[in-house]
């Protein structure tokens, strides 16, 4: 299978106040075409930042570098017209606020239909019957009616759908999905990834799915990649990543969220400190401190992200079940 | 059993909606919502987004009005009180918030901010008394002392929420109403701070109602959970009964769609909840779930009671004895 996606040592840096905040650091990662692969860090990890930087969408005090491959085509630091073309056409990206990615002022309908008079210079009427054939197919009722609605008339669960349709609708390649059912309520989650699930099926579009939820990523990905301090610590087949994660942190994960499913302990497990201060300079593996496997070689020499079998790697001196 | 702490009688808040004074309509945001809470007990509360959780706390603290009802805290409605009788009867009954930084004075030190309910609650207090229980507070929340110089912007979200519970903590409280306290907050954090309110409870015999939409986290805490849904309770169970053997069609629902972190263990068959709740300005008459519900029947079109189906068991549905029996979740 040929990668839809490939990145390699992508590094970004943002300079505020004269501080210079490490973002991503050396960063790989591959999609193959029509793959789902999973994402998965806490707050300031940078998986986001990454799908920022796939969609060339880093602010202006970003500084990136690296490669990033799209169908086989440098697209970091390619020309504005190029990403242009690609963004909303073969890559599309949706995130977690569905409202704040609407425009407010126009028409559910009229934004759908653009999309297509854009990038498929299509007649604008043609455009409308393809956007509301999408509306059915991501399940909006009353479709012909939403069409003319404006984005505050939805609810927070149809608006995902709505833009989940929009991102399809000229079949992109690939899309990144960023934290998209996190601000929904369980049950609309639960419906919004069975959506992403056919949506993937009937187009096959590659899916990049970052959340900070081990458990929304397990209902979709095939492939995981474990973020932390802005490396990928561990990445690994889903099923595998569950059931031996390699790298500490992972399984601190693993074992600190609550499960609806697990038995019930009288504590949770806990992950002592806080993720480090990026703006400072790390030294050796940057989970040491909250580490309870770390040594002394931990906080000297820096773990590489190095093979652990054919298909996982992990960036750890001291893996479990090795 | 001793009498509950709080009791919560036939509790109704009503908002009004609409542009135009005149033209406004009320709705109900809750409606004969009845519950007890006793000494050292932990209750959650869970239900989806809009559904009237936080009202609810609101509603018993007297932050918004109440439409009818009693809160009765050991025997005596709060809802009655004078103004000056219910702002000292408040040092017994604090709150924490879902975001951390955005509930706390940005102008104003931590020290100052953990200070403030001594001064309100027990002015007779000199300066250097209120810093010395300032700052053991804060040791007591996992800070240090020498934090209390600093202001909310300086800590990370994690420590905010710490700040939160600690100034909810310094009148002493015998109830701590947690309104998704730990939401906003990484899985890696999110523990540390269930742990702290557990223990917090533990030494001081507190009682807690904890309110969340995370039902794992709601497992994790309570030992008897309120299910609401359109501002009505439509179930209310032991933990591990509602967990293992739960009855309403929409709690069953909600626990099905709960995200497992086994590859494949989602539940196909779980009752799939369609749609979303609507507004609850136009709620359905009768059963306010009829209209997302698998099961409903002709009967559901009047409200139905809640009725006790186990001890300490409540279920409002009319087709309880209909329906499938629970099948538990594949492990």
């Amino acid at each position: 299978m040929s990668a839809i996606l490939a990145i390699d040592g992508l590094s970004v840096e943002f300079r505020r106040a004269g501080a210079a905040i490490g973002a991503l650091r050396q960063v790989g990662l591959k999609v193959a075409a029509g793959e789902c692969v999973g994402i998965v860090g806490e707050s300031g990890s940078g998986k986001t930042q990454l799908g920022m930087a796939v969609m060339g969408l880093l602010p202006a005090n970003a500084a990136a570098s690296g490669s990033i491959r799209f169908a086989g085509r440098e697209i970091l630091a390619a020309p504005r017209a190029l990403l242009q073309s690609l963004r909303g056409a073969k890559l599309a990206m949706i995130f977690q606020d569905p409202q704040s990615s609407l425009t407010p002022h126009l028409r559910i309908g009229v934004q759908l239909a653009e999309v297509l008079v854009f990038h498929r210079k299509m007649p604008r009427r043609r455009a409308q019957d393809a956007a509301l054939a999408m509306l059915r197919r991501v399940g909006i009722d009353d479709a012909a009616r939403r069409m003319r609605q404006y984005p505050h008339e939805l609810s927070g669960g149809m608006r995902q759908r709505v833009l989940i349709g929009m991102s399809l609708l000229c079949g992109p390649d690939l899309l990144i999905a960023d934290e998209p059912t996190t601000a929904l309520d369980v049950a609309v989650q639960a419906q919004v990834i069975g959506l992403l699930q056919d949506m993937r099926r009937e187009f096959h579009t590659a899916i990049v799915l970052i959340s900070h939820d081990l458990a929304v990523v397990a209902g979709l990905a095939e492939r995981i990649y474990v973020m932390y301090a802005g490396r990928i610590v561990e990445t690994a087949r889903a099923a595998d990543l569950y059931r031996g994660p390699r790298h500490p942190y992972t399984a601190a994960l693993l074992r600190c969220a609550p499960r609806i499913d697990a038995a019930l302990a009288p504590r949770l497990d806990t992950l002592p400190g806080q993720p480090p201060n990026l703006a400072l300079p790390i030294e050796g593996c940057a989970f040491a401190p909250r580490c309870w496997r770390a040594t002394e070689r931990c906080t000297r020499e820096r773990p590489l992200l190095l093979p652990a079998d054919a298909t996982a790697q992990a960036a750890c001196h001291h893996p479990l079940c090795a | 059993m001793n009498a509950p702490l709080l009791e919560v009688r036939d509790l109704r808040v009503e908002f009004a909606a609409g542009r135009h004074a005149m033209r406004r309509k009320r709705f109900v945001a809750l409606q004969d919502v009845s519950f007890d809470l006793p000494a050292a007990t932990t209750v959650g509360l869970v239900g989806e987004s809009g559904c009237g959780k936080s009202t609810l706390a609101r509603a018993i603290l007297r932050l918004i009005p109440a439409a009818g009802g009693r809160v009765l805290w050991r025997g005596e409605d709060l809802l009655t009180l004078s103004r000056a009788a219910l702002r000292r009867r408040r040092r017994d009954l604090q709150i924490v918030f879902q975001d951390p930084l955005a509930s706390l004075d940005p102008q104003m030190t931590v020290g100052d901010i953990l200070g403030e309910p001594l001064e309100i609650f027990e002015a007779a207090l000199g300066a250097r008394e209120r810093r010395a229980r300032t700052g053991e507070m804060l040791a007591r929340v996992g800070l240090e002392p020498w934090m209390a110089a600093r202001y909310p912007h300086e800590f990370s979200g994690g420590q905010c929420q710490r700040i939160g519970i600690a100034r909810a903590m310094m009148p002493r409280p015998q109830l701590l109403i947690c309104d998704e306290a730990v939401s906003s907050l990484d899985v890696s954090i999110q523990g540390q701070i269930v742990n702290l309110l557990s223990d917090l409870q533990r030494e001081t015999g507190m009682a807690m109602l904890f309110i969340s939409h995370n039902l794992s986290v709601v497992r994790h805490v309570s030992r008897q959970v309120l299910v609401m849904y359109l501002g009505r309770l439509v179930e209310s169970a032991p933990r591990d009964e509602l967990f293992a053997a739960p009855l309403h069609p929409f709690t069953r629902a909600l626990i099905g769609a709960v995200p497992r972190i086994r590859p494949g263990a989602q539940a196909e068959a779980a009752e799939r909840l369609a749609g979303e709740p609507p507004p609850l300005r136009s709620a359905p008459s009768g059963c306010v779930f009829r209209s997302r519900c698998a099961h409903a029947a002709a009967i559901c079109a009047a409200a139905p009671p809640l009725q006790r189906a186990a001890e300490g068991h409540m279920v409002a549905c009319h087709r309880l004895h209909e329906l499938p029996p629970w099948t538990a979740l594949p492990k």
